[in-house]
């Protein structure tokens, strides 16, 4: 799964950067290059399996903390 | 330059294009494929408990494709020859008797069509919306089926004969459309039952089937009503009552009443055109005042009488007399009603929508304020056609 | 980076598309189900005063989109971490509506489908759509707003035998604080994800016609969604409640002759493009953010990065729809409100304190 993705990624760079190259186009080469490389490991964690936090669940515990401290501030 | 690189550049996006779609097609489509023939659909479920020991037993009917063309295959002949096939399974819960039926069937069971639940009424006694929380869950079955009573096995309905149709949980589902041309049963679709069981003061009714033994062949009847109390049944309905139920509700819209001509032997049946119905219920500190108001429209459809019931004065006593004939099943409805303390006719749903405040403040104590409510009842009716014939061809 | 403009009535429908978006799948303030249709011409109304108030912004600095303006008003370093706390909601917009749309396809019709292969096309085909640039999706929106509209008018027809005026009432039985709460929570959401517009504003041909553009959308929007949560509660009655797809049960529920019944893939297919014209947009305005935020000449090619961190975010949105429920009623109003309402006020009032500067802006 893990090779798959990264040969995924490999593809899609392939494709994209070279045009970007030929129109000498390198600050954008680079964020592209960084943006792709948080993906990879965003896909190569979640592909092995690793726990990751949820967005929204951030968003519960973190309002439902702030009503706690409401609470027992008052 | 830039032109020719642009170019290339859209031909490998359009390639790229013709992946996605090749993609698509491959895979997402193909997960979920169902063909009918790998299908088992099935038309009538019948929910039972469970012989021995704890859970369900679901009863099932599936159509036969290849038998529901081909003629020959009646009711109850040969086993092979029926148009549907029934199966039954086991499981602690609806669900996981749903899956187990796949145990014995080939085909993945297909609920999307099914017509008809018919439950037997031990489960309707001990709750509901456990047995009929799955059919609202999946996202198969729909909320448009009909629910049906039996105080028998529910594969004796379905092993029943269908009469004129093939499948007799099609021809279930057609007599309870039908209900109109008696108004002697009250068909009650999933949906509604889900939507009066929200309304903390209101008590269901569904309709009971039960089969009969005719020339050494089983048929089915539908017959009277189930009172639902908190998504337990508590008591029933004759046919009479639910007539009753029905003008209530406004939703008797055909269908005969038969009178008794008073003074001498015998009868006029009307046939009934359409009614409608106004229900005011008025909150006062500590009761509740009912107003029914039902008008009705029939035209007289046969006598066995040898009096002339074709005058101006004999249709101002048919009109009389029918009222008095609808205020007795209504009232027979609302005895039963109050002996169970169940409100069937909503009348707490209309003070819930009309005087909310007063509502919230009655309902923990409804079923006090529902047997003791004076109910008042208006019956206004017409009498406007006659038929073909004026009087009958011998007067005594 | 070359501009694409599109028209002000281009504009009125995207923000048909964005506003109807995921909450007609899975609406927000349920809890007032029964009075939703009410609530939203309320949260409508509180909505178009939101928003109103935001396109001051765009007044006082014409031509330029929500990132510049706050590199304007806060100066470069703190502009650009307001910016990123932006991209971050544009971000969870577009996955949130994702992730939505994926679940209601996995309940609904794919329930044996892994989620990766609904997750994939879908993000594809956002991709694909946001290298075709504004134009484009501005334009191919035109006839799918149009079909959903016809689909919502249709719909009168199809149910009214199956409407119950009755089920309508009680109106308002509910207390203040629930009605207050849950307009709030319709306002943010979907109205108030509209001021992601104002980073799509400058590329409109006709800016003096900006601000009718973007409310008569929201209003056309508004009555849409009050019209068919109208009929909803009138065939579903308090169940409504009950569903998390409350709107595809509405049409589960039609039933016309004994024929045609299983109507709701129609809506379905429907609602799902209209997901696709939010999600592209959010994907479109994260690509385009980004570039501004640090100063390239294209944002094509980063569409197709931010498309697959999309995809990685609509899987790590929700652990259950349970949580997103709850998140939703509870929590989304808060979030919501803080990037859709505090954030535009302040930029607007620190410009107004630093004053004069629009002086330069107009000459």
């Amino acid at each position: 799964m893990i090779v798959l993705i990264v040969v995924v990624f490999i593809g899609l760079f392939l494709y994209e950067a070279p045009g970007l190259v030929a129109k000498e186009f390198w600050r954008e080469l680079a964020v592209f290059t960084l943006l792709m490389l948080l993906g990879l490991f965003l896909s190569i964690l979640l592909a092995s399996g690793v726990e990751l936090p949820y967005v929204e669940s951030i968003w519960v515990e973190l309002f439902m903390g702030l009503r706690k401290m409401l609470a027992s501030g008052s | 330059m830039v032109k020719v690189h642009g170019e290339r550049r859209r031909g490998l996006t359009k390639g790229l294009w013709w992946l996605v779609l090749v993609f698509l097609v491959f895979t997402g489509g193909c997960w979920d494929r169902r063909e009918l023939e790998k299908l088992a659909v099935v038309v009538g479920i019948g929910i039972n408990l469970a012989p021995e020991g704890e859970g369900y037993e679901v009863s099932y009917q599936i159509v036969r494709a290849a038998q529901i063309q081909s003629p020959g295959g009646s009711g109850s002949g040969d086993e092979e020859l029926r148009p549907f096939w029934i199966l039954r399974s086991r499981g602690p819960t609806v669900f996981e008797a749903i899956r187990n039926a796949t145990l014995q069937s080939s085909r993945r069971l297909f609920l999307s069509h099914n017509q008809v639940l018919v439950i037997n009424e031990a489960v309707a006694r001990e709750g509901l919306m456990p047995a009929l929380d799955f059919f609202i869950r999946d996202h198969e079955p729909r909320l448009t089926q009909w629910l049906l009573l039996t105080a028998e096995d529910p594969v004796q309905i379905f092993d029943a004969s269908a009469g004129l149709e093939r499948v007799s949980s099609q021809a279930i589902s057609d007599l309870l459309q039908h209900y109109q041309l008696t108004s002697k049963i009250r068909p009650v679709r999933l949906s509604d039952y889900i939507a009066l069981t929200m309304e903390k003061t209101a008590a269901n009714t569904l309709p009971r089937i039960r089969t009969i033994e005719h020339a050494g062949k089983k048929e089915y009847i539908l017959d009277g009503t189930g009172i639902i109390k908190g998504d337990k049944l508590v008591g029933f309905l004759d046919p009479k009552e639910t007539r009753g139920l029905l003008w209530v509700l406004g939703e008797v819209q055909g269908g005969v009443l038969t009178v008794d001509v008073p003074g001498e032997k015998g009868k006029a049946t009307l046939e009934i055109f359409d009614s409608a119905s106004k229900v005011t219920v008025q909150a006062e500190a500590e009761q509740i005042r009912v107003k029914i108001e039902v008008q009705m429209r029939s035209g007289l459809g046969t006598q066995t009488v040898y009096t002339d019931l074709s005058t101006p004065d004999q249709f101002k006593k048919l009109e009389q007399w029918q009222a008095e004939v609808i205020k007795a099943e209504i009232e027979a409805a609302l005895a039963k009603a109050r002996a169970y303390k169940a409100d069937i006719f909503g009348f707490g749903r209309l003070l819930f929508g009309r005087d909310n405040r007063s509502w919230q403040r009655l309902a923990p104590d409804w079923e006090r304020y529902f047997v003791e409510a004076p109910v008042e009842i208006k019956v206004k009716t017409a009498v406007e056609e006659l038929g073909l014939s004026t009087r009958p061809a011998l007067e005594l | 980076m070359a501009q694409e403009l599109i028209s002000p009535r281009q504009l009125t429908f995207l923000v048909i598309s964005f506003t109807i978006g995921s909450w007609i799948v899975l609406p927000s303030g349920i809890e007032a189900w029964q009075n939703l249709w009410l609530l939203i011409l309320f949260a409508l109304g509180q909505a178009l005063g939101f928003v109103y108030l935001s396109l001051f912004l765009f007044r006082r600095y014409p031509g330029k989109t929500l990132f510049a303006v706050h590199e304007f008003v806060y100066g470069p370093v703190l502009g650009k971490l307001i910016s990123l706390l932006f991209l971050w909601f544009f971000l969870q917009t577009g996955a949130g509506a994702l992730a939505v749309f994926v679940t209601l396809l996995k309940t609904t019709v794919f329930t044996d489908t892994p989620d990766l292969a609904l997750l994939l096309p879908w993000v594809i085909i956002i991709v694909y759509g946001c290298r075709r640039g504004l134009e484009v999706i501005a334009r191919s929106n035109e006839p799918l707003v149009l079909a959903t509209v016809g689909l919502i008018l249709v719909s009168v027809f199809l149910v009214l035998n199956a409407f119950k005026a009755e089920n309508l009432l009680p109106l308002f039985n509910q207390s203040l604080a629930t009605v207050f709460w849950n307009t709030l929570g319709i306002a943010v959401f979907p109205f108030g994800q509209n001021v992601l517009f104002l980073m799509l504003l400058p590329q409109v041909n006709r800016p003096q016609k900006v601000r009718g553009a973007v409310l008569r959308g929201m209003v056309v929007a508004g009555g849409l969604l009050s019209l068919l949560q109208f009929l909803a509660v009138g065939v579903l009655g308090r169940t409504g409640e009950l569903f998390v797809f409350p709107t595809i049960e509405f049409y589960r529920m039609i039933i016309i002759g004994q024929v045609l019944t299983r109507l709701e893939l129609i809506p379905l297919l429907n609602f799902l493009t209209m997901g696709f014209i939010k999600i592209m947009l959010c994907l479109y305005t994260l690509a385009v953010g980004t570039a501004q935020i640090l100063e390239l000449r294209a944002y094509r090619p980063l569409v197709l990065p931010l498309g697959i961190l999309i995809l990685v975010f609509a899987r790590q949105i929700y652990p259950s729809i349970s949580l997103h429920l709850h998140y939703i009623e509870e929590v989304q109003p808060l979030v919501s409100l803080f990037f859709c309402f505090f954030l535009p006020m302040l930029t607007l009032g620190v410009s107004f304190l630093r004053g004069g500067a629009q002086q330069e802006m107009a000459s």
